[in-house]
């Protein structure tokens, strides 16, 4: 027969395709599917390893940028990424890295925990992220999970200590907000001069779990942590408590503004950068 | 929110009502009674599935098409599966017949409605969330397509497959489409996706 003679070729052909399809992800099997590339895996504790390699000695001074809430915002991420980059290349300017303060998606899909990372990966420097309540939904827990890492995590720059905690308490039936965990990583306050804790729910936001309010400020005040949150797309400072203790919503980048933290011995200081 | 059921509810309708059509203007194959599907559907991903299949109906001259799949996405990096069930109408305005039996569709345009079965996927928040919390559901997706499709004949007379068709697709979610329209800097070409599928037409 005639056609026969194209069978094998159309087999070879769509087979092609298929796999071409797969590799430049065209393919979507589902949008809450959790499909990851090894290169977007594990992302938090490679860009740490990063950092680590800096090889930071005690009396340098640390610069980071922090942004948050950059969900559905990809022109204004994309236009941070820019500035950011610009920035770092000034001189005796140089910005370590970068802290997320959560929902880097809007929808807890792959797809946008992806296109954030297509942009947060042109960054001169490594990033971190922390987990949000929009980053949560569907089967956004499990994104970030294979994507960033644990919900709890703990790093050591120096003498410089930073906590990720899990705060987005309307997201989980568990019981989320782990202080044993934030407890057990502040008590050695001989091996750390500055602690940063990064959490997305600040304690004083009407989402976030009224029991584990008090106890969280009485951590925080005990260790003279340095908190920051997101959640809220303004940016502020204020001392909920009235404890000499500071808390910073970094604010969304959709207001085109970041915050700088630049730490010099115990020191730290911040500025506000619009872009 | 409730904006977002309304529009659901009225996709759910409008693929229901058509559905009601499809028993008297049944072109493709008059003899057979209604409820007997007009052809069988495989889909290669698309967001509704890794593979879906099931029964579909034509109509309206058979310029119209309803399918109702079963889709399946294994967990890959998760242990939890995803299942989707979908309804899908697509609209071939032009029919071109070619030599050998073939016949190109060369537009197909259409909408599918989606639902993922799974206690993290909601139709209506819990209520520990204030009203409004989030505005979508996760459950219920569209996802409208563009394709054309190509079929050649393989049977006639009392062939139980009259024809075999191959299908292709370029679609996207409502989700993606609402992040593309609120940026400048994401390419189109993010939000799209490939799907292949294949008819056998009774």
């Amino acid at each position: 027969m005639k056609n026969d003679y194209y069978r094998k070729p159309l087999l070879v052909v769509l087979m092609g395709l298929l796999l071409v399809f797969n590799s430049c992800e065209l393919v979507e099997y589902s949008p809450y599917q959790v499909k990851l590339k090894e290169s977007e895996k594990d992302l938090n504790r490679k860009n740490a390893e990063k950092i680590a390699a800096l090889g930071l000695k005690p009396t340098d001074t640390l610069r980071i940028a922090l942004i948050s809430d950059t969900q559905r915002f990809y022109d204004e991420t994309e236009d941070f990424v820019q500035a950011i980059n610009q920035r770092t290349e000034q001189k005796g300017h140089k910005i370590h890295f970068v802290l997320h303060g959560g929902d880097i998606s809007d929808f807890g899909l792959l797809e946008e925990y992806r296109w954030q990372h297509q942009i947060l990966k042109k960054l001169k420097m490594p990033y971190l992220v922390v987990l949000g309540n929009h980053d949560c939904v569907a089967n956004g827990d499990k994104v970030y999970a294979n994507m960033y890492g644990p919900f709890e995590q703990v790093y050591q720059f120096a003498r410089n200590r930073l906590i990720l905690l899990n705060t987005n308490t309307m997201e989980f039936t568990e019981d989320i907000v782990r202080l044993d965990f934030l407890e057990n990583n502040l008590r050695d306050t001989e091996n750390y001069d500055n602690v940063i804790v990064l959490a997305h729910v600040s304690p004083f936001d009407e989402d976030y779990d009224r029991k584990k309010e008090a106890p969280y400020a009485q951590l925080i005040r005990q260790y003279r942590a340095y908190p920051l949150h997101g959640h809220k797309h303004t940016h502020r400072i204020m001392q909920p408590y009235n404890d000499g203790i500071n808390y910073m919503i970094i604010g969304s980048v959709s207001n085109r503004r970041y915050v700088e933290l630049t730490i010099v011995g115990k020191k730290i200081t911040h500025e506000v950068v619009d872009f | 929110m409730n904006k977002i059921r309304k529009i659901l509810l009225v996709g759910l309708l409008l693929h229901m009502t058509i559905l009601g059509k499809a028993q008297d203007s049944h072109t493709s194959n008059t003899s057979r009674p209604w409820y007997l599907p007009d052809h069988a559907v495989m889909q290669f991903a698309g967001n509704i599935g890794l593979l879906s299949a099931g029964p579909g109906y034509s109509y309206a001259r058979d310029k119209m098409q309803t399918d109702i799949l079963y889709g399946f996405t294994p967990g890959f990096e998760i242990n939890t599966s995803i299942h989707i069930l979908t309804a899908k109408t697509a609209y071939h305005p032009f029919k071109v017949e070619l030599k050998n039996g073939y016949l190109l569709e060369p537009l197909r345009l259409g909408l599918g409605i989606s639902y993922s079965v799974g206690h993290q996927f909601y139709t209506t928040w819990p209520e520990h969330y204030p009203d409004g919390y989030y505005w979508w559901t996760t459950s219920f997706r569209l996802t409208p397509f563009l394709g054309a499709s190509i079929s050649r004949q393989v049977g006639s007379g009392n062939a139980a497959i009259k024809r075999v068709q191959l299908y292709s697709e370029l679609g996207s979610h409502d989700l993606a489409v609402v992040s593309f329209l609120n940026n400048k800097k994401l390419p189109v070409g993010r939000i799209l996706n490939l799907a292949l599928g294949t008819k056998l037409i009774f």
